[in-house]
């Protein structure tokens, strides 16, 4: 008998605990979300890139592109490692004329390769339709311009700087690296939309004169605007 | 007897301890792109609430004078109101090499004027420019119930190299007091009444009670243009957007494509080369009956105690993407964005902040700054492991 009623009590305990619980979060009195712990501190920004840095030789190139490009692309004839801050991280960046290397153009093309290519004469507005197509297959030989971002202080000569682009339309052997406040001399407004942060490339395209800069996004080409003289303004 | 009595207190420790320990577990947040409540509010409400939401306001209701868009479904409609599209806002000012500053009139460089006369457009000296996509606003009611403390625990137990700044902004309807931030590319909302009021104002050019001045254009005055007096919504239209948001469900899985091998493959290959990181697929929101938003919203039971998978942090990073433009996070945020949330990603066809990277292996190969160990990770998968991954990327 006793036995029973404590039974029947303990039910009566559950039953009210799960009430209890039913109604937890439903009364609207919980507790008021605390002031956030101080966080630790975050990344740092990244350092700036070393002033000091020799310019580059055509070893250091040659072995930067093959970390990179894991041998699909070679250096042009002739050409010279380009060393400037082109896509304004503050890391040292390089540009070089390449070439595909021998039976590594399937290589150069792969859409899952570990670079993007892109066409710097491709002036499409980022509010406009996608293009359909990849922005054109690199052809045998064609003349190219390679670019590795740096990485930290050491910029594309560290062993991490793996970021790298083929440009299309942009290869050739007058190429000349100029400050980022070259660029903005050049520009004005005339690049709408685009991240003017790094330093650009004098490289002359189609007979006309022009630059190539980082977009944000990808290597575009623009000319020199009517009645700016690349030669003055470079100075 | 004594076997008896045991069991019986056992049974009542049970009692007690099961059904608390049931009200506490969190369960999954409600997905899908169905159009249909998380159960915030019913299912008739939100359908009116999604009218006002989708509704196009006219000149005598305020829009202008200058403005981005008619209804807040021309930016948040794809696949279903509420969700992303491919529409971009525009963004400028000047980088002095230390520190930027605003364009005349504020960064957002409205595309739209009621009049042509007060058209806005990038003025010389100002070569900080930037587009940036529409975000999803679909289960952002489960994401303003996390736990501002959840975002600081999350950025704490990131690399040092790769640790995610949390930042703290006003929330408007709490008289500007602050709380973690978590809506926008620069984190600068941690509510979506705030979040509202925002992009009233500065999307659609419709000034309420917690902003209740338009913007100029390129830093002139528009009153001229102004017919309607200030504020332009009395602040029940910044209400109903807000329970519109905090009743939709989360962006779901395509169950199908999450199911095959490479898929599964590649969602193991995302934690193996450390994605998840700062894409966090996990988190759970504060219990019903929290307080939040400086005491301005109580979680209710629809929201507290979900788990989400965002696959986003909501910390801002600097991975060699950002924008230069500086909002609620001061001058270190310069170059930082929010990590894009993923979920719902395979109904995004241009990717990253400015939507200039339109397929998923350049989108990758864009990371830089923090990111570099993950994506030099990923540069090393071979390429039926990178396919993997994108297809695991196409199930989100």
């Amino acid at each position: 008998m006793r036995t029973a009623r404590a039974a029947w009590v303990l039910l009566a305990f559950v039953a009210m605990a799960f009430a209890f619980a039913a109604r937890r979060g439903r009364d609207g009195t919980g507790a008021a979300e605390l002031a956030p712990h101080p966080p630790a501190a975050p990344a740092p920004t990244p350092p700036p890139w070393a002033a000091n840095l020799p310019p580059p030789t055509g070893d250091e190139v040659e072995g930067g592109l093959r970390r990179a490009f894991s041998g699909a692309v070679r250096p042009a004839e002739g050409a010279r490692g380009l060393a400037g801050d082109f896509n304004g991280d503050g890391a040292e960046d390089v540009a070089v004329s390449v070439r595909p290397a021998a039976g590594r153009l399937a290589d150069v093309n792969d859409e899952l390769a570990n670079w993007g290519v892109h066409d710097a004469l491709d002036e499409r507005d980022p509010g406009a339709e996608p293009p359909k197509e990849p922005p054109g297959r690199v052809q045998a030989e064609e003349a190219l311009l390679a670019v590795i971002h740096g990485y930290g202080p050491w910029g594309w000569r560290d062993e991490r700087a793996r970021q790298c682009y083929l440009v299309r339309h942009a290869g050739g052997p007058t190429l000349e690296a100029r400050p980022r406040r070259e660029l903005l001399r050049y520009v004005r407004q005339a690049v709408d939309g685009a991240r003017l942060d790094g330093d650009m490339i004098l490289a002359p395209s189609g007979g006309k004169a022009g630059f190539l800069y980082w977009t944000g996004a990808r290597y575009a080409w623009h000319p020199v605007p009517a009645g700016a003289r690349a030669a003055s303004i470079a100075r | 007897m004594r076997f008896l009595r045991l069991s019986l207190l056992g049974l009542a420790l049970m009692g007690f301890v099961l059904p608390v320990a049931l009200s506490q577990a969190p369960s999954e947040a409600p997905t899908g792109f169905d159009n249909l409540t998380n159960g915030f509010t019913t299912q008739a409400q939100f359908e009116a609430d999604r009218d006002v939401f989708e509704e196009s306001e006219p000149i005598e209701e305020g829009l202008g004078p200058v403005y981005n868009a008619q209804s807040c479904a021309e930016c948040h409609q794809n696949p279903v109101t509420g969700a992303i599209s491919q529409v971009t806002e525009l963004r400028a000012g000047h980088f002095d090499g230390f520190n930027f500053k605003d364009h005349p009139g504020g960064s957002l460089i409205n595309d739209r004027a009621i009049d042509a006369a007060i058209q806005e457009r990038v003025l010389g000296g100002n070569e900080v420019r930037t587009f940036r996509t529409s975000l999803n606003t679909l289960g952002d009611g489960f994401v303003e119930c996390v736990d501002s403390n959840t975002f600081v625990a999350i950025s704490n137990s990131q690399p040092p190299g790769m640790r995610g700044q949390f930042i703290e902004v006003p929330v408007l309807e709490a008289g500007g007091l602050t709380r973690g931030g978590r809506f926008g590319w620069k984190n600068q909302h941690a509510s979506l009444v705030s979040f509202s009021a925002d992009a009233y104002l500065n999307e659609m050019g419709i000034t309420s009670p917690l902003q209740p001045t338009d913007n100029t254009s390129n830093g002139r005055p528009v009153d001229a243009f102004d017919k309607v007096p200030d504020p332009e919504d009395d602040g029940e239209d910044v209400e109903v957007f807000a329970s519109f948001m905090r009743a939709t469900k989360a962006p779901p899985r395509d169950e199908e494509l999450a199911a095959t091998p490479d898929a599964k493959a590649g969602s193991v290959l995302f934690d193996q080369i450390r994605c998840n990181i700062c894409h966090v697929r996990n988190i759970t929101t504060l219990p019903a009956g929290s307080v939040i938003n400086r005491g301005a919203f109580t979680v209710p039971e629809a929201l507290g105690d979900k788990i989400i998978h965002p696959f986003g942090d909501f910390l801002l990073h600097n991975v060699g993407t950002g924008d230069g433009i500086v909002q609620n996070g001061g001058q270190s945020t310069r170059n930082k964005l929010r990590t894009a949330p993923l979920w719902g990603m395979r109904t995004r066809g241009r990717l990253m902040h400015d939507g200039e990277t339109v397929n998923r292996n350049e989108a990758i190969l864009r990371h830089a700054g923090e990111a570099t160990s993950v994506i030099n990770s990923y540069r090393n998968l071979t390429t039926n492991q990178k396919n993997q991954l994108i297809t695991f990327l196409n199930s989100l």
